[in-house]
């Protein structure tokens, strides 16, 4: 692991030995990483290889099978049930798949979570957040309809709306640019920019070159189940003996990004960059 | 030789099936103690889902609508044709014997006790049980129930806990349809073939009619609508991550509640008479 992840104090989350299998089918082995506060880290790796089982172990949705999931310092799996609904008020989730409810209408997907974490909140007000947020993310459309009806594209973005509405400090997000077209892609990275900005946490499974490039301040590389290696971007963008060889390269062509800045407040840290 | 091997065929085949009706009874046993498991976790959420300022209220009256409401006319028509039934075979029978109004007792048997409770179940198992389980089990398929955990909803208070009221109060109240239908609904019809005077007929059936049989009959209701939500929910929720798992959970979630249904139907009979 790279030195920078040891300098900080208290990271945001915290894989300890992770281990997870489905009947005899090992999906994850030994997995261990450290997200610092603030910081950007993606997941990258072949398919198949355990980046969404990762993403959800790390998110609290699945079990490992052992070791252990912190989020700032704390075992989630021991939470009780009001510490578990304070964490979900500050961390948001986006699918590979979107996995938008079908049987309520796209303003419901987008402002229950609003709704459930802040019940005090008028309903116009709720209105005017969701129209905001998922017109910022580049949907115009109607908000009445049902998600089947929107492209997958448009169910994405709604996904992502539907995860950032609380305006959550951690937010795991699985494949974000994945059936998005070009404009909306844009979109989703002016979204990120701003919450890099804000000092928000991400942890984003994605082999999309441009993203990692733009945002990523440290990588782990998958493979069938095994992280082989994590650490700050530049370390691992110089380790070519990993899999993934073609994203690494790639990403060594473009030449190393022109700043590292650190923005430290409330005893959080991260790096900003001025290409971003 | 050959006998042989046909003697160790037929002992591999015998421990084969020893060895499988082992396993699924086993399977059953724990999949009902799961069950069991579940539904101590529903009845824990109700009192919460009532405290807090729920968005499950929308999710509860959908449940209403669909089981009770939409299933109405079926129960309604269902009721009106077996109290008519009973009422043509027993004005046809009876009187041979001398038992004209032991027609009324088993009007009031049949309809409250027995058949109301439990074909008004079948009704509910058939449309809103096979819903539920497969509703739900394309909710899991799609990481929908994930989704919920993740935006901080509880899966049991906001799903589980509106569909077992749901159910459980459309049950009720359809049982309530049905007696009133199986018992009223049923005399107009019969005048089309035999002509009893209204007054005779009220006056007959409130003799007999005594608050226990719609007691017993609202707590069969009460039982079945419990299992029918529980069953349902368990066995969509059991759905892992095939789609081709979601028609199975159907056909479990049928199967399951129509056996508890007429265990339970049983168990409250011979407690009724026993006690």
């Amino acid at each position: 692991m790279s030195d920078n992840t040891a300098t900080l104090t208290i990271p945001a989350v915290t894989l300890e030995r992770v281990s997870f299998s489905i009947d005899d089918n090992q999906i994850l082995s030994d997995v261990s990483f450290k997200q610092p506060v603030g910081a950007c880290t993606c997941i990258i790796g072949g398919t198949g290889c355990g980046k969404s089982t990762v993403l959800k172990i790390a998110g609290g949705l699945i079990v490992p099978e052992s070791g252990a999931v912190l989020i700032h310092g704390k075992n989630i799996f021991w939470f009780s049930e009001k510490q578990e609904e304070a964490l979900r008020k500050v961390t948001g989730f986006v699918f590979q798949n979107g996995a938008l409810w079908q049987n309520t209408s796209v303003f419901n997907n987008v402002a229950l979570p609003l709704q459930v974490h802040f019940p005090e909140l008028p309903q116009n007000e709720v209105q005017k957040r969701v129209r905001a947020l998922v017109e910022e993310l580049g949907y115009y459309e109607t908000l009445t309809v049902r998600p089947a009806e929107l492209s997958v594209g448009e169910q994405k973005l709604i996904a992502i709306a539907r995860a950032l509405i609380t305006d959550p400090e951690i937010v795991f997000m699985d494949d974000p640019t994945a059936n998005l077209d070009d404009d909306s892609i844009e979109h989703v990275y002016n979204k990120i920019t701003k919450l890099r900005k804000r000092g928000v946490t991400l942890l984003i499974a994605t082999n999309n070159e441009e993203l990692l490039y733009r945002f990523a301040d440290y990588i782990g590389v998958m493979k069938l189940g095994k992280l082989e290696i994590f650490g700050c971007y530049e370390d691992v963008i110089e380790n070519t003996a990993v899999s993934m060889k073609g994203t690494l390269q790639r990403l060594k062509r473009r030449g190393r990004r022109v700043c590292e800045e650190e923005i430290i407040g409330d005893g959080s840290e991260m790096s900003n960059r001025s290409d971003v | 030789m050959f006998i042989e091997n046909l003697y160790n065929i037929h002992n591999t085949c015998y421990v084969n099936i020893l060895e499988l009706t082992g396993k699924k009874v086993r399977t059953s046993i724990y999949s009902l103690l799961y069950a069991l498991g579940f539904f101590y976790n529903v009845l824990k959420a109700i009192g919460g889902f009532f405290k807090k300022r729920q968005v499950g209220y929308k999710v509860l009256v959908m449940q209403i609508l669909f089981t009770g409401f939409e299933a109405l006319i079926i129960n309604v028509v269902m009721a009106i044709a077996i109290g008519a039934a009973v009422i043509i075979i027993g004005t046809g029978f009876l009187p041979q014997f001398g038992q004209t109004k032991l027609m009324y007792q088993i009007l009031i048997l049949i309809i409250t006790r027995e058949l109301g409770p439990l074909l008004t179940a079948f009704v509910v198992t058939a449309r809103s049980g096979t819903a539920i389980a497969t509703e739900l089990g394309t909710m899991v398929v799609n990481n929908e129930i994930e989704a919920y955990i993740a935006s901080g909803i509880n899966p049991i208070s906001y799903l589980a806990v509106p569909r077992l009221i749901g159910v459980t109060v459309s049950m009720l109240v359809l049982t309530i349809y049905f007696n009133i239908f199986g018992l009223l609904g049923s005399f107009t019809v019969v005048q089309l073939f035999k002509a009893i005077p209204i007054r005779e007929y009220l006056s007959n059936l409130m003799q007999v009619l005594q608050l226990k049989d719609i007691f017993l009959g609202m707590l069969k209701a009460l039982i079945f609508g419990m299992i029918i939500a529980v069953m349902s929910m368990f066995q969509g929720f059991s759905v892992n991550r095939a789609s081709t798992e979601i028609p199975v959970a159907g056909i479990k979630a049928v199967g399951s509640c129509i056996v508890l249904i007429v265990i339970a139907d049983v168990f409250v009979t011979v407690i009724q008479y026993v006690g």
